[in-house]
């Protein structure tokens, strides 16, 4: 079953009504349930616009994209607002978080949204934070933490509510090779035990040995799609 | 959750909230002061007019008050009494009649105003009865007289004293009459110091032939200056096409208008304190919204509808409204207690505005409709300073307000 399918889509950015840069040029990719994807490419080949798309956080020029059956073309600005929060959960390179909310705050956000009732929010973020091995750091802000803390905050944060697909847009990028390789195997493990389906843009070849399967972008258009057999070995697998 | 952000985001920068806080404070405690003054003084004034010159309403008949003629009186007032009663419990009613006529002595001579009024239904110590020498009126028929202070000084007459009047009755016959002075009263305004004689009701329908009265007051058991509610009561108990109804504030347009001048004065000054507070919270609200784009953008990729990211930012102004306002009115309230009364003796000559004495010490208090008016004047800045900024960061476009730095 596929929870998001992109079919020929171009995004171009314009500058005084004339095209200055074409990020994607035409681009069709399906995304199964419970896949650990990661899309690949040099820097400006498109991969964070793919993201975005996907994410319903920008329009395609041309092109439908599909997330859980729902075409984000058809859907209205608090529309997208709801599948975001419903159904995809966004990874930032930069963490993101809110800095005026707690970690347990931060990651039971999204579940405040869908008002999920309160007993609910902080059993299930407990049970989260545990398991992205933050156990007794619920209570600390943002600042107070490391970066690698801060990006399993957001793990957390992004997987909370359930979502059909966890979008992470090159979540190591500022992160230490061992931080990155672990969190790269908290989000293979998150995915193996739940099922959740995670898509991830990279450029490090050890985030990239991790997934099942690379989609490479070049020049804004997939160049190669390549799924790993399953006996092949994966360098950050747990 | 939404609130406990929205007082965290106030907390992020202290000392721009804190002088943010600090103006609106000092705003709300200047309007809460001003106010309290403004009210305190015409309060005052307002309640000395009703109380001791013209009652909350009175009763005439039809037309007297545009044409206030001898004859054109309030025929049974007993009975007038008695419906007035049962329209409008509680309140206190008095007779009076009122005409002009000529007072002297062997010297001296003068133009008056004859008031006749029954001085055991008048607020005792007030206006004819606030005697400065000598002894109140009676509260029967005595042939003894009251006069106005100044009026007394002129004729050069004392307690004891016999003054001479004439006048034109009723019946258009001369009418005349020689009276004792009982007393020299502060008449409750500088003109009727100068003119007024006080005698008691039924002397007074003597000397004019007089089967009615003129007036019947009616004061009423409020502190209400608006008493409109009232005045629908009477005029429902009244025959109106032989008798009117009218409240003080129709009987002293200018007094009215005065205070009303006054009051806007007030909303004057609220309206630079809002203008220069809003300016104030737009800054800072202004400031931080636009220092926390790239968090607006992650709210708005996590799933935050518009709606909950304007209700967010709006908050945080009326945040600080509520506590600018709580801050304010504690600080105009200690101020208050501080001054507690207000002594104007030293400053102004505590003379007469339209025809009503202005008093020179005031006891200052605050008002309910001071803490309205500058919670009103609070709501409104913040709004006009919170509303824009709070539009500006639901707009805003996640993927492009997550990039700001």
């Amino acid at each position: 079953m596929s929870v998001v399918r992109v079919a020929g889509v171009k995004k171009s950015y314009l500058a005084k009504g004339k095209v200055v840069t074409e990020a994607l040029r035409g681009v069709d990719l399906v995304v199964e349930k419970g896949e650990f994807m990661a899309i690949a490419g040099p820097s400006g080949s498109g991969k964070t616009t793919l993201l975005n798309l996907i994410g319903a956080l920008d329009t395609p020029t041309s092109g439908t994209v599909e997330v859980d059956g729902r075409d984000l073309g058809t859907l209205s600005p608090n529309e997208q607002a709801d599948l975001r929060r419903d159904r995809i959960g966004f990874v930032f390179q930069a963490y993101n978080l809110i800095p005026v909310l707690s970690a347990a705050e931060n990651a039971e956000y999204v579940m405040g949204l869908k008002r999920v009732p309160a007993a609910e929010r902080r059993r299930r973020v407990a049970e989260l934070l545990a398991q992205v091995g933050l156990e007794g750091l619920e209570e600390k802000r943002p600042l107070e933490m490391s970066g690698g803390q801060q990006q399993r905050v957001a793990v957390a944060r992004a997987i909370a509510a359930e979502p059909a697909v966890v979008l992470a847009d090159e979540p190591t990028a500022n992160l230490d090779q061992a931080t990155g390789r672990a969190l790269v195997e908290m989000m293979r493990r998150l995915n193996r035990d739940r099922g959740v389906t995670f898509i991830f843009s990279s450029h490090d070849p050890m985030v990239l040995e991790s997934a099942d399967r690379v989609v490479r972008l070049v020049d804004g258009k997939v160049a190669s799609d390549e799924r790993k057999s399953p006996g092949e070995p994966q360098a950050a697998s747990s | 959750m939404l609130l406990q952000m929205a007082w965290r985001n106030l907390m992020r920068n202290r000392r721009r909230t804190l002088l943010t806080l600090s103006a609106m404070s000092l705003g709300v405690c200047a309007i809460v002061f001003g106010h309290s003054f403004n009210e305190a003084t015409w309060s005052k004034v307002i309640r000395q007019v009703t109380e001791s010159q013209v009652g909350h309403l009175q009763v005439h008949g039809a037309g007297w008050q545009a044409e206030p003629e001898l004859g054109n009186v309030v025929a049974d007032p007993a009975q007038v009494e008695a419906r007035v009663a049962s329209a409008l419990p509680g309140a206190r009613l008095a007779q009076r009649v009122l005409g002009y006529g000529l007072a002297g002595t062997e010297k001296q001579s003068a133009a008056v105003v004859v008031m006749g009024l029954q001085p055991e239904r008048e607020p005792s110590g007030e206006g004819p009865l606030s005697v400065v020498r000598g002894r109140a009126l009676s509260s029967e028929r005595s042939g003894e007289v009251v006069l106005g202070r100044s009026l007394a000084d002129q004729l050069e007459l004392e307690p004891g004293g016999e003054l001479v009047m004439l006048g034109q009755a009723v019946d258009g016959s001369m009418a005349n009459d020689r009276y004792t002075v009982a007393g020299v009263a502060d008449a409750g305004s500088d003109e009727l110091d100068a003119t007024a004689v006080f005698l008691n009701l039924a002397d007074a329908q003597a000397f004019f032939g007089l089967g009615g009265v003129h007036q019947l007051l009616v004061r009423l058991p409020t502190e209400d200056q608006d008493v409109s509610a009232h005045l629908e009561a009477l005029r429902g108990a009244l025959d109106l096409a032989e008798l009117e109804g009218l409240s003080w504030d129709q009987m002293l347009p200018e007094l009215k208008s005065v205070v009303d001048q006054k009051r806007g004065g007030i909303k004057g000054l609220a309206a630079v304190v809002f203008l220069i507070v809003a300016l104030g919270v737009l800054n800072a609200m202004t400031m931080s919204t636009f220092e926390r784009t790239r968090e607006f953008g992650v709210m708005a990729s996590l799933g935050t509808r518009r709606g909950t990211i304007r209700r967010l930012v709006v908050t945080e102004a009326l945040l600080l409204g509520v506590v600018g306002l709580a801050v304010g009115v504690a600080l105009a309230a200690a101020g208050i207690g501080a001054v507690g009364s207000i002594d104007m003796s030293g400053l102004t000559s505590s003379g007469d505005m339209v025809g009503v004495r202005i008093p020179s010490v005031f006891e200052l208090r605050l008002y309910p409709s001071s803490v309205g008016q500058a919670a009103l004047t609070v709501l409104l800045t913040v709004l006009a300073g919170g509303l824009w900024p709070a539009w500006r960061a639901s707009r805003l476009k996640p993927v492009e307000a997550t990039r700001s730095v």
